[in-house]
């Protein structure tokens, strides 16, 4: 164990005297909290995410929908007919969703009022959108409806309105557990592959296979490390996220534990490609390839509903979208199920990875 | 070893290092604290190291000399659990290293050929963090004491990067001394060293080895294995070319003493090619080598009155590099080999 102290110490050292590791530890992203905040907290998105389940299944169901789609302003989604909605919209995490009953058109046919029911979060700015947009659709859509003497005024077709979260959440929320998912991918992808091939192609790890020190232990302590380094990023995060934009999130084991296997697993990728790499550009050039679209493309800084069918593919194929969406569903929706089963993918992959750097990585010469 | 050829000259040598011995502590009849043997280590076709055997003994400085290419670091990185040999065996403390380097690992020392400190760690940070990998707890005038050992208590506010070569080396000598190890290995200590730098660490290593330590060197300057060697192991092309102290290699591959006659008159080669003398012009001056059997004394009083015209007369003694050329061919300058 001292062996490992020592080690933690001294790369600690090492670590804060190079001024791009306490950049990206410390300073980027609060730098990102800060930019995102001031753009996010005020603005909305063009079109925002609408998952509908339609009970009803008929021509004026269908109608409706189309109605809403011509809008412009909301994304349909489908949600199956035979799920539970309120599970459903626990289980992933949904600030919104709309549910047309069964029913539907053979109710407002007859002349007799009909509901469709409109669950979200009122606190999230783009609630407003949906509710007009929703409204806009009903007022269309009952004027449209093919009934001669109307005994239901002044509409048949409405829409009632259910609350899903109760907490008190602003959209600057949403950032805060994308922005310590990417604290965590930069540091240990980014930062741990080029000091890794600066030990390879410097000799530190030969130097180092002449003491005592064994390779596990080292990689052990570079993972103490970084829990020690992101623990004091992310309280600087929150503290600052709270201090200027009053974020309000949840702290919960979860999440601690989220950050701890993403710690691992992007800190095995790192040592992977400080592996594979002949030097600490190179090394750098590689992390960078692979860091930089997955920061843009997991859903760290919009929901993975709003970006294209074809990119949301690429975006579940990227490990990052796992830890982001994790950590989001535990800190601020409260879906710890959803947020275990990031963690498992999460984990599956910090194994995989983990095993892959342990055997390429090499401290004796060939 | 030579052992019948001058048994005078030899006796000299065994008491020095008797003398040696007994001033450290170590004695000769101790047994081999590295026995190589038969060692291999093949990049296919190259054959970087190719069937070396040889022992160290407790308490001596161990020098493998050779230019670059020869092999040195291969054999070395081998010892010291870096690489893997081909075929052969290598036993440190007893222990077959290929097997279980770990075991000894806390009793060795090394300083790599190419060593680089942790660029961001200020030399007393260093030394600490390595007292840590080798369990030892070290007090700050522990740390000092090294600090003072290799000359660096004035640079101990300065990183690393900051540190000249020959602070670097001698940083990396700190290190490899942590653990207080009984064993060094220092693959080119002194390599890219100004003069001063290396007079400074050789008696370093003079210190070290009068504590009692034992140092496989491997270099490329002669001079440093003259000065320092108790052993000389000669390497090229991967194969053992000779191996035995500095003196008697010397001795036996030297090729004899020479006398330079300094501004000789024109006509006087012929003379002292008369006197069966071989001659060689060396700018004004006429170096005589003696040859074997043939007694300083005797040569001069022939030379002094053989009526030939010089202004003064200089023995010359023969050097590990007379021998090296002898043995291999031609000299080292700057690491490489020159015909």
């Amino acid at each position: 164990m001292s062996r490992i102290i020592a080690d933690v110490k001294a790369f600690a050292l090492q670590y804060m005297r190079n001024p791009v590791g306490a950049f990206f530890a410390l300073v980027f992203p609060i730098i990102l909290l800060l930019v995102f905040g001031a753009v996010f907290s005020q603005s909305e998105s063009p079109e925002v995410p609408l998952p509908v389940q339609d009970l009803d299944g008929t021509d004026l169901s269908n109608q409706f929908l189309e109605i809403m789609n011509q809008a412009g302003t909301v994304e349909i989604s489908t949600i199956s007919p035979t799920a539970d909605i309120d599970d459903h919209i626990r289980d992933n995490s949904l600030s919104a969703a709309l549910v047309i009953p069964a029913g539907f058109e053979a109710t407002a046919v007859s002349n007799t009022s009909v509901d469709v029911i409109l669950y979200g979060d009122q606190t999230v700015s783009s609630y407003g959108i949906i509710v007009s947009t929703v409204g806009a659709a009903v007022e269309v859509l009952d004027k449209n409806l093919p009934i001669d003497n109307r005994t239901v005024p002044p509409q048949v077709v409405g829409m009632e309105t259910r609350d899903i979260v109760t907490e008190d959440f602003v959209f600057i929320d949403f950032f805060l557990p994308g922005i310590i998912a990417l604290a965590v991918m930069l540091n240990c992808l980014m930062i741990l592959s080029a000091v890794s091939a600066e030990y390879k192609s410097k000799g530190y790890f030969k130097l180092l296979n002449t003491t005592p020190l064994k390779k596990s232990e080292w990689i052990l302590a570079k993972f103490i490390w970084y829990l020690i380094i992101m623990s004091f990023s992310i309280l600087l995060m929150l503290a600052i996220g709270i201090g200027a934009f009053g974020v309000k999130v949840s702290i919960t084991p979860l999440a601690f534990a989220l950050v701890v296997a993403g710690i691992w697993l992007f800190s095995s990728m790192g040592l992977l490609i400080g592996a594979w790499a002949k030097d600490s550009d190179s090394a750098a050039a590689v992390a960078n390839a692979v860091g930089f679209p997955m920061m843009f493309l997991s859903g760290l800084f919009w929901q993975l509903e709003m970006m294209p069918e074809a990119v949301q593919t690429i975006a579940y194929a990227l490990p990052l979208t796992y830890l982001g969406e994790g950590l989001r569903a535990t800190m601020i929706y409260g879906n710890d199920s959803g947020a275990l089963i990031d963690l498992a993918v999460v984990l599956v992959l910090a194994v995989v990875f983990f095993i892959a750097a342990s055997k390429l990585m090499s401290w004796k010469e060939k | 070893m030579p052992s019948t050829q001058l048994p005078c000259y030899n006796t000299v040598i065994l008491k020095y290092t008797l003398s040696l011995s007994a001033k450290r502590g170590v004695s000769l009849s101790n047994k081999p604290i590295i026995t190589v043997t038969d060692l291999k280590k093949h990049y296919g076709d190259i054959k970087a190291v190719d069937g070396v055997s040889f022992e160290v003994s407790p308490g001596e400085i161990f020098s493998c000399l050779g230019p670059n290419g020869a092999g040195k670091t291969t054999t070395v990185e081998m010892m010291e659990g870096l690489r893997t040999p081909t075929s052969g065996s290598i036993k440190i403390f007893g222990v077959d290293v290929t097997q279980d380097y770990a075991s000894i690992r806390h009793r060795v020392g090394v300083l790599p050929q190419d060593f680089e400190p942790f660029d961001r760690l200020k030399a007393p940070e260093a030394i600490a963090y390595f007292g840590g990998l080798f369990n030892k707890k070290m007090t700050k005038q522990d740390v000092n004491k090294l600090i003072d050992a290799v000359a660096l208590e004035h640079r101990t506010d300065s990183v690393a990067m900051k540190l000249s070569g020959g602070e670097k080396r001698r940083l990396g000598l700190a290190l490899a001394l942590v653990g207080e190890p009984e064993l060094l290995f220092l693959d080119e200590p002194t390599t890219g060293l100004d003069a001063q730098a290396r007079r400074g660490l050789w008696r370093l290593l003079e210190g070290l080895r009068d504590e009692g330590k034992t140092i496989f060197l491997t270099t490329h300057y002669l001079d440093e294995a003259e000065k320092l060697s108790d052993d000389v192991f000669v390497m090229h092309k991967g194969k053992e070319i000779a191996r035995a102290p500095p003196l008697d290699l010397v001795e036996q591959h030297g090729g004899g003493v020479s006398i330079l006659l300094r501004d000789y008159a024109e006509d006087s080669t012929e003379k002292v090619e008369a006197m069966g003398f071989a001659v060689e012009r060396v700018r004004n001056d006429v170096k005589v080598n003696l040859g074997e059997g043939v007694l300083v004394r005797e040569a001069i009083r022939r030379l002094d009155t053989s009526g030939i015209q010089f202004r003064d007369l200089i023995t010359i003694e023969p050097t590990l590099e007379d021998a090296f050329i002898s043995l291999v061919g031609g000299t080292i300058i700057g690491g490489e080999l020159k015909k």
